[in-house]
């Protein structure tokens, strides 16, 4: 029974499989299919990296946030705050709640920006890095005869004047460099700069530190700041 | 639909992954992708299924190319898989195929009955018995595309003969 079963199972298999039938553009299809799925992949591989540069973005947002309304309630990396109570500085010292910096994003001409999580912004080109951002200010620094800016805020067109880093120093420069470029992510409205010309020849006096403005296209004052080589 | 293929997946017996393995995913295509399609299509009773878990299992196979020894096994297995992705997620669907049946065959009463019979069991046991009474692979074999034990399909293959026996004799 059991052998006569196999055969007939065997028969029943091949019958069916002889009914089988295969399109011409299989190939193709194959084909489509792999790439649908290269593009599934890196649409889903780029929505998680967009989406942790978001929740760390948001998250030192609003750790900035809680640090402005409800002093000591988020570690920020601020340092040690008069108004903190005893019990948030017991959860900064433990590092609970602790917001990582969100990472430095490109930002077009080799500039990278980061908002880090206590809500301040700084770039960096090359080993360079900008002081922080102070609020409704601007962030500068010299790197070998480039100096390069960063402005927060919502200014659409920026223009940085550079004088010397000396009291009553006469602009010596403005609106050097090409375009401003914007980042391609959530720091919109942040604007930078880049000086096409030698510090040095600018400011043969004081090449290492220099006193960058930046301005609306309109004349209207952003922030002011010394640059200085690191 | 153009090519029609016949019934060759090595029931006579043969090691269908003998020979030389194919070096490029073009050449796997050209020697098995028939084969394939009537694999999946005794394993979901769908035609238009069949090449579709098939094609899919080919793009699998691309993207891991440079990582497979032998392509042939590989491919297998990702099809066998993917027919059971496709029983797991569509039983409702699967059971209305079975319902309609393959109503433009011709077959003999006994043999249809044979395979309606075969489509009712667990997706394991019908697995097994396609992969050892048609594609005529080896327990070893079996145990390699299913993921699993050899003795774990020595149980399938019984069990699913034990439980066709029965539908015959009734």
């Amino acid at each position: 029974m059991n052998d006569e079963l196999k055969t007939r199972l065997e028969e029943a298999f091949s019958a069916q499989a002889t009914t089988t039938t295969t399109s011409d553009d299989a190939w193709a299809r194959i084909h489509r299919r792999a790439e649908q799925r290269d593009h599934r992949r890196s649409v889903v591989l780029r929505s998680v990296a967009a989406a942790v540069i978001t929740v760390l973005l948001v998250g030192g947002g609003v750790a900035s946030f809680r640090d402005v309304d409800e002093p000591g309630t988020v570690a920020t990396g601020r340092g040690a705050d008069a108004s903190k109570s005893a019990a948030a500085d017991s959860v900064e010292s433990s590092g609970i709640g602790a917001v990582p910096d969100a990472p430095f994003v490109p930002a077009g001409n080799g500039l990278e920006v980061q908002q880090r999580a206590d809500g301040t912004i700084v770039a960096r080109f090359g080993s360079t890095t900008t002081p922080p951002v102070q609020p409704g200010g601007m962030s500068a620094a010299i790197d070998g005869d480039t100096v390069f800016g960063i402005v927060p805020g919502t200014a659409t067109n920026v223009l940085f004047g550079l004088v010397p880093a000396t009291p009553g120093g006469a602009v010596r420069s403005l609106g050097l460099g090409g375009s401003p470029t914007v980042t391609p992510d959530g720091l919109t409205g942040v604007r930078l700069f880049v000086a096409r010309r030698g510090v040095a020849e600018l400011f043969p006096e004081t090449a290492d530190a220099v006193s960058v403005a930046a301005y609306t296209a309109t004349g209207g004052g952003l922030g002011e700041t010394i640059a200085r080589g690191n | 639909m153009s090519e029609s293929t016949t019934g060759s997946g090595g029931s006579d017996g043969s090691d269908p992954t003998d020979g030389l393995v194919p070096a490029t995913l073009e050449q796997l295509f050209v020697e098995r992708y028939a084969a394939m399609v009537r694999l999946a299509h005794l394993l979901t009773g769908s035609n238009a299924v069949a090449e579709d878990l098939v094609q899919d299992s080919f793009a699998r196979v691309q993207r891991a190319w440079g990582r497979i020894d032998d392509p042939v096994p590989y491919l297998r297995m990702t099809v066998v898989n993917a027919t059971r992705s496709w029983h797991r997620s569509r039983r409702r669907e699967q059971r209305r195929l079975r319902a309609v049946g393959t109503g433009d065959v011709e077959m003999d009463l006994g043999a249809r009955e044979l395979l309606d019979a075969v489509g009712r069991l667990p997706t394991g046991q019908r697995t097994a018995l396609v992969l050892r009474f048609y594609e005529g692979l080896s327990e070893a074999q079996i145990a390699q595309a299913m993921d699993c034990r050899p003795g774990t399909v020595k149980s399938h293959v019984h069990r699913g003969l034990a439980a066709l026996r029965e539908v015959i004799e009734r």
